[in-house]
């Protein structure tokens, strides 16, 4: 750690760039799960990868759910046809 | 054609439409002008042609309509979506240009220490967040 004088400026570049790409792809696909967008988003800003990590488990351990528009039962956002009426739900944005 | 022609002729859809009465001043101006007057016989001829037409008899499908307005409510919420894309990209090289600041002017070991301990810690919350959300879906 003493050393860290010694770390050359491309490799805090890279790490900048690596954190910048990172928040804004989790801003992206937070957006599109229909997820706090912002908050994923600066999260993501913080660490490289831990915190892509820790979002990927989350969001797609637990997917957010909706209300069904024809039956009103809750399933899950990503689910493509209602289980229960077998109705088409909206297409991923 | 000439900007005036184009305003009359908007106001000469609008009279055909029985959106506007024909003031005298149209009538007037479809007297002089032959560009106009062709488009007002034109507008004619075509409402001719259409008064046979029975908008009754037309039948709308309304899944057709509805898939119209869900295409463009996806639409609508990419282009937003995009555009928040683009503030917070605007945002975050702010942030972390002062971040670069912070480590040129010697803030590097804090830095390097700060990204450690959330490397480390960060982990730990996925239980609770998972939990979290999970309380989160059950109460809807």
């Amino acid at each position: 750690m003493s050393d860290v004088k010694d770390i050359p400026l491309y490799l805090w570049f890279v790490l900048i760039v690596l954190l910048l790409a990172q928040g804004c792809w989790i801003f992206w696909d937070a957006s599109k799960r229909g997820e706090n967008k912002w908050l994923w988003g600066f999260f993501g800003l913080l660490n490289v990868p831990s915190n892509l990590i820790v979002y990927l488990i989350v969001t797609r351990v637990v997917s957010k759910s909706v209300s069904c528009k024809f039956c009103g039962k809750r399933i899950r956002m990503s689910y493509k046809y209602c289980p229960y009426c077998g109705e088409k739900q909206n297409i991923e944005t | 054609m000439s900007f005036k022609h184009e305003k009359m002729q908007k106001v000469l859809l609008d009279v055909c439409y029985g959106e506007m009465p024909m003031t005298e001043e149209i009538s007037k101006h479809l007297d002089y002008c032959s560009e106009c007057k062709a488009y007002w016989n034109e507008l004619m001829l075509l409402r001719e042609s259409m008064s046979g037409f029975n908008d009754n008899e037309i039948e709308i499908d309304s899944s057709i309509i509805n898939s119209a307005f869900l295409k463009s409510s996806i639409e609508i919420k990419r282009r937003k979506n995009l555009k928040d894309l683009i503030i917070f990209s605007v945002i975050s090289v702010l942030l972390l240009g002062m971040l670069g600041l912070l480590i040129y002017v010697g803030y590097g070991r804090s830095i390097i220490v700060a990204q450690i301990i959330l490397m480390f810690f960060v982990p730990l919350s996925v239980p609770f967040m998972i939990r979290q959300r999970i309380m989160k879906e059950e109460s809807l």
